[in-house]
């Protein structure tokens, strides 16, 4: 997540597209309100909505790690990882919302044609890849997948929302939680190289999407 | 000196965790006074901001002020029928140690209210990021309603972005806040 809201441009390798990003802050606050307004509301054009999921290695900041170290029971990196994906499911659905009220508020043109979720930090779950796919894929029946398929029945047949998950790993590090109760560790799975390929392969998927 | 027979029959040397005494779980109550109080915290350093301002503006328009007064002393000193020389001058000089001396009284306590509030918005911030980490757990555990979820999400909502504390440098040092961390869930 964010801690400020970040504009930049993301260019293809073919040069003949460029694409807008715009990154809202993860954390729940005034730059985040405003900037969701802005953006969903009845002037922006949308091409799409990106949604960064990371299958419960969400990043913990240091100023907070005591706390949610506190709500461990037990201390334990796969409570963590729930904790983690508990609040990951429900800013997903705060997203999806958003989408819906998108379309109440303005028009056709202006709505966001495609929702993509990437799960990020591929390289700490790598063997877990079929849980992760299990959990995020649209078909699959979790409760993950039970919130975009209840957008995608709000919206309708008159509005196909292009739904794609894809998995990628921006960089190859381990995962380290330690709070005073103790650390908690996974470790990269993958080499460089092949982090750098699942980004290259995102960028395809983007292309595609906004193309 | 008391002696350790006369310490209170309550006093024990604190147990260590995890053998004796079970984690405490954040409360419904906790995470209530908890954003009450970061919600108290921001409106005082709010309030200080806006006193701020206004102090501000008044010691400009009195700089204003000041300089157009002695530039017409000036002005009056420098005619040749003379308004009266020593007057002018005495005029002058109280006005300026006068307003000197003014915005000494306001700038010295200026600076320490500007600390304050600093203080008093980085705490508000600390306590909406404890709470904005907890409240969700809490709500599913004490099955609170959509209603009350969406409130506090609301509540959370009226706060300035928390940077990383590394990062948070006093404005009176003149240093700015960044952050460094990349990605986002929109």
């Amino acid at each position: 997540m964010s801690s400020v809201e970040d504009e930049g441009y993301l260019f293809f390798r073919q040069k003949t597209r460029t694409l807008a990003l715009t990154t809202l802050p993860g954390q729940r606050s005034d730059v985040r309100l405003l900037a969701k307004q802005e953006l969903f509301g009845s002037a922006a054009i949308i091409d799409g909505v990106v949604f960064v999921a990371s299958f419960g290695f969400d990043h913990v900041w240091p100023h907070e790690q005591e706390i949610v170290a506190q709500q461990l029971t037990p201390f334990s990196l796969d409570s963590l990882r729930d904790y983690n994906a508990f609040k990951e499911l429900d800013y997903f659905a705060e997203t999806c919302q958003w989408i819906a009220e998108k379309r109440l508020v303005s028009q056709p043109h202006s709505w966001p044609r495609w929702l993509l979720v990437i799960v990020n930090k591929a390289d700490l779950f790598w063997s877990q890849l079929d849980d992760a796919r299990a959990y995020y894929t649209p078909g699959s029946g979790s409760a993950f997948d039970e919130v975009a398929q209840q957008l995608r029945g709000q919206l309708g047949t008159l509005w196909p929302l292009v739904y794609e998950v894809v998995p990628s790993a921006a960089v190859s590090t381990d995962y380290v939680f330690s709070p005073h109760r103790g650390d908690l560790r996974a470790t990269s799975q993958l080499q460089h190289w092949a982090c750098r390929a699942s980004i290259r392969s995102l960028g395809g998927t983007l292309e595609g999407l906004s193309g | 000196m008391a002696s350790s027979s006369e310490q209170p029959s309550g006093w024990r040397p604190p147990a260590k965790r995890g053998q004796t005494e079970r984690w405490r779980l954040a409360s419904g109550d906790d995470v209530e006074a908890c954003l009450v109080a970061a919600e108290r915290l921001l409106a005082q350093a709010y309030e200080g901001q806006r006193h701020e301002q206004n102090v501000r503006i008044a010691t400009g328009s009195l700089a204003f002020v000041t300089l157009g007064s002695l530039a017409g002393l000036a002005f009056a000193f420098a005619q040749p029928d003379g308004v009266g020389s020593l007057a002018t001058v005495l005029t002058g000089s109280a006005t300026t140690i006068g307003t000197v001396a003014l915005f000494m009284r306001l700038a010295v306590p200026r600076r320490r209210s500007r600390r304050a509030q600093h203080v008093q918005l980085v705490l508000a911030q600390d306590l909406a990021s404890m709470v904005g980490n907890v409240f969700l757990d809490v709500a599913n555990r004490e099955h609170w309603s959509v209603f009350r979820m969406e409130a506090y999400k609301l509540r959370l909502s009226a706060f300035p972005l928390r940077t990383p504390r590394y990062d948070v440098s006093h404005p009176a040092d003149g240093g700015r806040s960044r952050s460094a961390e990349g990605g986002s869930d929109v």
